[in-house]
């Protein structure tokens, strides 16, 4: 090959990597003083944000199964649900259901895909609850109900069943369901996940938040990232990493992320809002390495600009 | 001379398009190309481009050009450098932390591009760089030359000697 074209070759790769995300960040042309903004707790900066729940009464078996509004099919009858003290259950009762389909629903719904610190590699995951006369029920020891799910990730055979809870910390956290080996087959079933062509098929034990995930196994050494922000203090800031490469997203607590693997492309997305409602947010696009810190530097947006700059990962 | 269109993509912004564009020989290595790309609403940023690109054979130039005609040496990939001179609109243009992109701009690109196929019909990629926002993208799609889709016999319609 020439000369010239090799180092055309060479301009190209090169062009691709040398890219700008800015025109996707919003900023306000009024000066800002966050000095002086009364900023509301991280915690609290998404809520409303997420996608909303779907509410049914399932009042007989011709309701089953509930198709949501993702298309999924769930298959949860009365013989399925039991009293908190164990006794049957009958019709109507109550479900509630929350499906997180892409990485924008995970951070809007503060759901990050991290288990014991340990990042998660998704295919989605969802909330479903049941309750008959506000009385909380949960499975019954009988029968598991079954959840036909089709993932916007497409299937991946490796993934297994993950439960949604609220750690010490109050830190959302994901734990993994025991792995099953089948020896193979069309149809792989770990404990409560089956994997067929086209759909996962899953049999909770549990209610509340469910997730298809798988833990991220590469070679490449790990490292952590250090977030600093002068105003407002990081405890104000929901501040999430996202990893589209592996369809991940962590939330950084403290200003420490979980370790993340080198040379990884991760977008940061820094979101606060005000006791008047006005949200603030920062987006930077870096790639992962050793001893990096990066300083979140909020400015005005709105909530519908917000949404908008979260579309790359729907 | 040629026309074409395709699909469009900027890489930073994840935007999808498409393009459409005319191909006018200038000689035989160089070659004019008006152009539209439009990326719309369904994207984060929607716009849309005119420009005139000018394209620089450096594989497989044009052995002879006509008025309705641009007849490549060979059927081997014609490959090229490309600048091009854009008229960009940005149709929900709000101020952003890119400082120099504004609802109207001008701006100048450069890159390079493939074309492979028959003399009738060409298939293109290029791959082009805005160093004033930092941004690439990709216009790739079929290019057809319409002067080659004559009858062969075509020449009959000439007045015969006798």
């Amino acid at each position: 090959m020439k000369k010239t074209q090799k180092g055309i070759l060479v301009f190209l790769v090169l062009l691709i990597f040398a890219c700008s995300q800015e025109r996707l960040f919003p900023v306000s042309t009024e000066s800002e003083d966050l000095s002086k903004v009364n900023f509301v707790d991280a915690k609290n900066t998404l809520v409303d944000l997420g996608p909303k729940s779907e509410k049914l009464t399932i009042k007989n078996e011709s309701q089953i199964p509930i198709i949501t509004k993702n298309g999924n099919r769930i298959y949860l009858y009365q013989y399925h649900l039991a009293t908190l003290d164990g006794k049957s259950v009958s019709y109507p009762y109550d479900v509630e259901i929350i499906e997180l389909g892409s990485l924008k629903d995970m951070i809007l719904f503060d759901k990050p895909t991290v288990s014991y610190g340990k990042i998660l590699s998704t295919a989605g995951s969802f909330y479903l609850n049941a309750t008959k006369d506000q009385n909380q029920l949960k499975i019954s020891n009988l029968s598991y109900p079954s959840i036909q799910y089709r993932s916007n990730f497409g299937l991946d055979r490796d993934m297994n069943l993950f439960y949604g809870e609220l750690n010490k910390e109050n830190q959302f956290n994901w734990f993994p369901t025991k792995e099953i080996d089948t020896g193979g087959g069309p149809i792989q079933s770990r404990e409560g996940l089956s994997i067929s062509d086209d759909f996962y098929y899953i049999f909770p034990s549990t209610l509340g938040w469910i997730n298809v995930d798988k833990f991220v196994n590469v070679a490449t050494e790990k490292t952590t990232m250090v977030f600093k922000s002068l105003v407002p203090d990081l405890e104000k800031i929901a501040l999430f990493v996202v990893l589209p490469e592996i369809n991940s997203v962590m939330h950084v607590y403290s200003g420490k992320s979980f370790e993340i693997p080198v040379g990884m492309m991760a977008n940061i997305m820094a979101v606060a809002k005000d006791t008047e409602g006005q949200y603030f947010s920062y987006i930077e696009k870096v790639k992962v390495k050793k001893g990096l810190t990066v300083e979140i530097k909020l400015s005005k947006t709105t909530e519908a600009e917000l949404i908008n700059a979260l579309k790359v990962y729907e | 001379m040629a026309i074409g269109g395709g699909g469009s993509y900027n890489f930073p912004l994840e935007s999808s398009g498409f393009n459409f564009k005319a191909m006018f020989p200038l000689t035989q290595k160089l070659q004019a190309l008006p152009g539209f790309r439009y990326y719309p609403t369904s994207n984060a940023v929607s716009e849309y481009f005119g420009s005139l690109q000018v394209n620089y054979l450096i594989l497989n130039s044009f052995r002879s050009k006509s008025y309705n005609k641009a007849i490549f040496n060979s059927n081997l990939p014609a490959l090229y450098t490309l600048a091009s001179f854009e008229y960009n609109h940005w149709l929900n243009y709000q101020p952003t932390k890119n400082t120099k992109a504004k609802e109207n701009n001008f701006l100048g690109l450069v890159g390079a591009g493939i074309a492979y196929g028959r003399q009738s019909i060409r298939i293109y990629a290029e791959l082009k760089y805005n160093p004033l926002w930092n941004e690439s993208n990709t216009d790739f799609g079929v290019m057809v030359f319409p002067g080659f889709f004559k009858l062969k016999n075509s020449q009959l319609d000439c007045p015969k000697i006798k």
